[in-house]
């Protein structure tokens, strides 16, 4: 993989800094076509690889018969379970999934056999013709079974329950309080990035492999998939190749250990790319959620108690399950001051597909929730929906339902005021295209009502519960060049970006020069996830820059007998104060000067038997108001306006800002009205995009931002929070809301599908 | 079994593929037997766009175009967007308003939707909001929302139109 | 693989083979080969034969050619002619389909869903199928004869599909979820014939194959004021509605439930005429 050069400025006449809107630098390459993502890798001598996967949910694997495979001609490999050279399980928290399984299935989907062949027809012929004898057996496919059913796993079927406690479990046992009782439901949302698994695998000569793969953390994939080869982690050296897109799913393996072993198997270099309906199988999905609620307030609106059940289907494998529900129950309530609580968050082990990370992470689940909680309440209250919310707020120095007082910055009523109170361009179209429906033409204009809402939520940035989270970065300035090494994933945000301008910021250079991102030669930079990065790996590209300024200086200092204050890095000279000094930084560095930082954020706690814990580093809030258009005698909707105001810390780049903030609603309003992997039985019956729906440019409205709240955060690089998260958590719960809203239903379930709004019984509407 | 030998042109040039396999899409010949990965594969059943190429000037998903069945005919592919007189490497109207706007992310759907936008200014030079929408409906962008790509589309048009005058 | 300069050509290349795969757009197909369903392993590509291509006016019939793709049929000079299948194809998939996909395709992958067979049934079309032994006519509802199952003989292929020029109101409605690029979940074509005092509603994604809703045409059609032009009443419309929706046959599927896809057949009934009939308000209140 080659380098990737930032822009090189000369004389500041282009915006390089902290807070411009600095063009991305490798935005030049995916424009011409040249950038390669991991599907675009080509080796001579290569190979294609495939995979086998069961059909079956779940099954004992009584027989498994390649014979008839390894006979197709151009086949080089067929490999099984009893082919895994090293461990043969593999997990993010638990190390519970196989690589290849050898005895039992537990769901659609899941591997079993891979092969290597001269053509990806090769493959496909040879994967058919693999005999693997299944005895098939009931899988375990409701989630409110899964703690009382025999086990499908030897780990057991409770993946994980926080029972949170917080504050006088009698708070509400008293007279007067209103009382409000919901549940809710979240279907399963697919991340869907466009860009399939893929990736390449090569044989070294010193017995090692060299993959390169498209991931979000690439030393935890080193890791684990070194220990299923039984190799040393030195041998096994992951490049990042270009991702398309990630939103959390691929923090977990999928085709890295399979790749490589083709590869060692064949002696050959071994490309594998999944297809859209295998890409559905071969991640992990959001975790479908089923939540009841139950909220006490007084009469004027103050919150007293809130109780919630939360049922998190995880599928067959744990992933990241054990943090997301954790992220669940600690923000169930959403951004609001709480004095007591009783939440009891679960996640459950069952035979439909392995859930884990996505953007939002828990937080969106209930979410959707609590904001349909907040409006039940406030029509209960007879109460301005936003009033009972901004009467709640939570504020720096409130205590959070962990028991966490909030000592950053989280400006929730800001957020929330300026979202609101921001004028709406929503106009009435007499255009029929623009009405529900589109061009199907099955509105016009009396079948349309409009509705509006508003819903907030927060949560965590960056990993919690004591969690030793960490980045690694090297600067290296030579001849006045800077070159950053950082492992840090890039993923489509735009971190690549921001590394030069934190470089350029600091160091006072035009050229910075971004080293291929590898897990040789430098430690991990942690997931590209948990909206963390910037924190994070920023965080150490600026300590790095820092501490090769200070080597800088300092050694200007000596040759040119000035005090080390008197000194500044500016526009490729070092520079004094009084005038007396200016040296071309590249003479200075002829010599190279180099750092190596390894950047932690605070320690955090872990949560105790009852939930309670400094367990989080810092906090983000955000708002949307949604505004749609419904045709409730069909059911079809049009989301016609977003607003948002989101809590950023400070902007480092405005027009990335700006692209978090959209691709994030985007996600949101389809999980409120489209997108849904539907499971029947263990089965996943629309693994593809032809009937998993995103939002199209049709579909998804301008976002309006009133604002970007900028209240620097102590302890973050720049005072920078985050971005990458909040977009798709509170805009699925506005534009439900807005429906509610529109056609006075209860609308419990997202995705609210046609039929839901069609068919409501309508006496048993919302309490409205 | 392979095909028997096909020629068509590609970006202007033109292509001979001899050892085929059946059944090839011209994505998948573009971006494994002709050196020209830029077409893109997220979906390969027409339902996202990322592949996008002109066919004869046509805007189509060439994960659907059988590659033996293209013999004869003109492809451009985003490869080709460059102006043909300008510099070797230098960009579209497209490619440079679509950069300017913070309109790439990930960047995996940005081919096919240089294509689109290209062809749609092509035929309408001045687009309004909901024609521009229409014309990318069958572009899906996972990161972007779609709003820088909008604002991409307008500057694009401004830049041919400034060109125009 | 053949590629096919004429009709002539095309015929004998069947004919030479039979079990050969005829491939226009390939929107269809390509999905089935992409995905490995589906091997082809000699392909009669007829794109390029003029003689598919285009349309002709015959008097009040139109004779579409097979190989006219969605893009053409969404033109508007083609869609004066025929307006429901102007809006239709409007309504199919993606540009890039549209700029491939033909009305042969879609007739002879005969897809329940298809977007143009419930206004060609609609309008009694034609389907005009050739073969190196001559041509034969069906009718639309002979030739879709199941869910994906046509009528098609062996070396035959479909050349044209031939529609009246009706000279009244047309309206097609197509119900999705997603605002564009959607696989319809329920469909409605319906076509006014003034001067033969009918009213005619095609169906689609209601049932194996695309419907007439005849006990509602002749009800609708007894019912309007074909001398005054008094519009219909809302009990006529309400009654319509109920009727058309009795017709339909539909399936609980992971598109929609059998329930939801009979209700907003009514649904579409009762708009698409009070449409037709002037009735509508195209401006918001």
């Amino acid at each position: 993989m080659s380098e990737v050069r930032a822009t090189p400025t000369r004389g500041r006449t282009r915006p390089s800094g902290i807070g411009e809107s600095v063009q991305r630098p490798d935005a030049i390459p995916k424009v011409t076509g040249a950038f390669a993502f991991s599907s675009d890798l080509r080796h001579d001598r290569m190979l294609w690889g495939g995979t086998l996967r069961s059909p079956h949910p779940s099954a004992r694997i009584s027989s498994i018969d390649v014979g008839p495979a390894v006979a197709v001609t151009g086949v080089h490999a067929v490999l099984t379970h009893a082919d895994v050279p090293g461990r043969a399980t593999f997990g993010l928290e638990h190390l519970d999934q196989s690589v290849l399984a050898g005895d039992v299935v537990r769901y659609a989907g899941e591997p079993v056999a891979i092969v290597a062949g001269d053509h990806p027809d090769t493959v496909r012929r040879a994967l058919a013709a693999i005999q693997v004898g299944y005895e098939v057996t009931e899988p375990l496919v409701d989630p409110s079974r899964a703690e009382t059913a025999t086990p499908i796993h030897p780990d057991g079927n409770l993946i994980r329950r926080i029972h949170l406690r917080h504050g006088d479990p009698s708070a509400a046992d008293r007279e007067g309080l209103v009382t409000v009782e919901g549940t809710y439901e979240v279907g399963m949302q697919d991340q869907a990035f466009l860009g399939p698994e893929s990736g390449l695998a090569v044989p070294a000569a010193d017995g090692g492999v060299d993959l390169f793969i498209a991931t979000q953390w690439l030393h935890v994939d080193r890791d684990q998939v070194a220990d299923c080869l039984g190799m040393d982690p030195d041998l096994v050296r992951l490049t990042l190749a270009g991702v398309g897109g990630a939103f959390g799913a691929r923090e977990d393996l999928s085709l890295h250990v399979h790749l490589c072993m083709l590869a060692m198997h064949t002696g050959r270099p071994v490309k594998m790319v999944y297809s859209r309906q295998e890409s559905f199988h071969g991640h992990v999905h959001r975790h479908p959620a089923r939540m009841w609620y139950r909220h006490h307030a007084e009469t004027d609106g103050t919150l007293v108690r809130v109780e919630a059940r939360l049922l998190l289907d995880g599928g067959a494998y744990a992933s990241s399950s054990g943090a997301v529900i954790a992220n669940a129950t600690c923000f169930a309530a959403g951004p609001y001051r709480v004095p007591s609580a009783d939440i009891d968050g679960v996640v459950v082990r069952t035979n439909n597909p392995p859930c884990g990370a996505m953007r939002g992470f828990g937080a969106v689940q209930t979410c959707m929730a609590h904001e349909a909680q907040m409006d039940r309440l406030a029509a209960a209250l007879d109460m301005d929906p936003i009033q009972l919310r901004l009467k709640n707020a939570l504020a720096p120095g409130d205590r959070l339902l962990t028991g966490q007082v909030l000592t950053g910055t989280l400006p929730v009523a800001e957020v929330i005021r300026t979202c609101a109170e921001h004028p709406s361009a929503a106009v009435r179209s007499d255009e029929p295209m623009t009405r529900p429906g589109g061009a199907g033409r099955t509105a016009d204009a009396d079948h349309v009502v409009r509705g509006e809402a508003l819903a907030v939520g927060f949560k965590n940035l960056m990993f919690s519960e004591g969690f030793d989270d960490s980045s690694a970065a090297r600067c290296e300035l030579r001849d006045g060049v800077a070159t950053i090494t950082c492992a840090c994933a890039e993923v489509g945000q735009g971190f690549v970006t921001l590394v030069g301008q934190i470089t350029r910021e600091v160091l006072g250079v035009d050229e910075v020069v971004l080293a291929p991102v590898q897990t040789m030669g430098i430690g991990s930079a942690g997931s590209t996830s948990a909206s963390r990065q910037t924190w994070m790996s920023g965080g150490a590209v600026q300590k790095a820059c820092e501490e090769v300024r200070a080597a800088v200086v300092a050694r200007v200092a000596v040759t040119h007998d000035v005090p080390v204050d008197d000194l500044v890095l500016v526009e490729g000279r070092v520079e004094s104060l009084s005038g007396s000094v200016s040296v071309d930084l590249a003479e200075v560095t002829a010599e190279p000067l180099s750092a190596d930082v390894v950047h932690r954020h605070a320690p955090t706690s872990p949560l105790d038997e009852d939930g309670q814990g400094d367990a989080h580093v810092s906090f983000a809030v955000s708002a949307h108001r949604a505004i749609v258009d419904v045709d409730p005698d069909l059911g079809l909707v049009r989301v016609v306006e977003l607003t948002t105001s989101q809590d950023v810390g400070r902007v480092l780049n405005p027009v990335q800002a700006v692209g978090q903030l959209e691709g994030g609603a985007a996600q949101g309003v389809g999980l409120a009205v489209m997108e849904e992997v539907l499971v029947d039985n263990g089965r996943i019956r629309n693994a593809s995009f032809t009937d998993y729906l995103v939002p199209t440019a049709l579909d998804m409205p301008p976002l309006e931002i009133a604002a970007l709240i900028e209240q620097p955060e102590p302890g973050a690089p720049f005072g920078a929070k985050g971005i990458g998260e909040p977009p798709c958590i509170s805009s699925t719960a506005a534009v439900v809301g807005a429906l509610r809203n529109a056609t006075g239903l209860e609308l419990a379930r997202v995705p609210v599908r046609p039929a839901d709004i069609a068919l409501a019984d309508a006496s048993a509407g919302a309490d409205r | 079994m392979s095909t028997d030998p096909y020629r068509f042109a590609v970006n202007g040039r033109p292509v001979e593929v001899v050892d085929g396999h059946p059944g090839e899409s011209l994505l998948f010949v573009l971006r494994e037997r002709l050196g020209l990965p830029g077409s893109k594969n997220a979906c390969e059943e027409g339902e996202c766009g990322s592949c996008s190429v002109r066919l004869d000037g046509d805007l189509v998903c060439s994960c659907l175009v059988l590659a033996e069945a293209a013999a004869d005919r003109q492809v451009i592919t985003v490869e080709g967007l460059s102006d043909a007189d300008a510099a070797a490497g230098a960009l579209s109207d497209v490619q440079r308003a679509f950069v300017e706007a913070g309109a790439v992310q990930c960047g995996f759907c940005t081919p096919g939707l240089l294509m689109a936008v290209d062809a749609l200014l092509c035929e309408e030079p001045d687009p309004d909001d909901l024609t521009v929408r229409e014309a990318i409906s069958g572009n899906l962008c996972r990161c972007t929302g779609y709003g820088r790509i909008l604002e991409a589309v307008d500057r694009a048009a401004a830049m041919r139109r400034e060109a125009r005058s | 693989m053949t590629i096919a300069r004429t009709l002539e050509d095309a015929c004998e290349a069947l004919a030479a083979d039979p079990t050969a795969t005829v491939l226009a757009g390939g929107t269809d197909l390509m999905v089935q080969v992409n995905r490995g369903d589906r091997s082809i392993h000699n392909v009669v590509v007829i794109d390029r034969v003029p003689e598919l291509r285009g349309w002709i006016r015959e008097g009040d019939l139109l004779r579409i050619g097979a190989g006219m793709t969605y893009a053409e049929m969404a033109d508007p000079g083609f869609g004066a002619l025929v307006p429901a299948l102007g809006q239709a194809a409007r309504t199919v998939g993606s540009p890039q389909i549209r700029a491939t996909g033909t009305i042969g395709g879609n007739l002879a992958t005969a897809s329940p869903a298809g977007d143009m067979l419930p206004v060609l049934v609609a309008l009694d079309a034609v389907v005009e199928l050739r073969s190196s032994n001559g041509v034969r006519h069906l009718p639309l509802d002979e030739f879709v004869v199941g869910v994906k199952a046509n009528a098609l003989s062996a070396g035959e292929l479909i050349a044209a599909v031939s529609v009246p020029i009706l000279h009244g109101p047309q309206e097609f409605m197509k119900v999705g979820p997603r605002n564009a690029m959607v696989i319809s979940v329920a469909s409605l074509a319906l076509v006014v014939d003034p001067p033969g005092r009918t009213v005619r509603v095609g169906l689609g994604s209601v049932a194996p194959v695309p419907l007439r809703a005849t006990e509602a045409e002749v009800m609708i059609g007894g019912r309007i004021d074909w001398e005054g032009g008094r519009p219909p009443t809302a009990g006529d419309v309400d009654r319509f509605g109920q009727l058309v929706a009795d017709v339909a046959r539909p399936i609980d599927d992971h598109r929609g439930t059998a329930a939801y896809r009979r209700h907003v057949v009514g649904v579409m009934a009762r708009r698409t005429l009070v449409r037709a009939f002037g009735m509508a308000r195209e401006n918001a209140a």
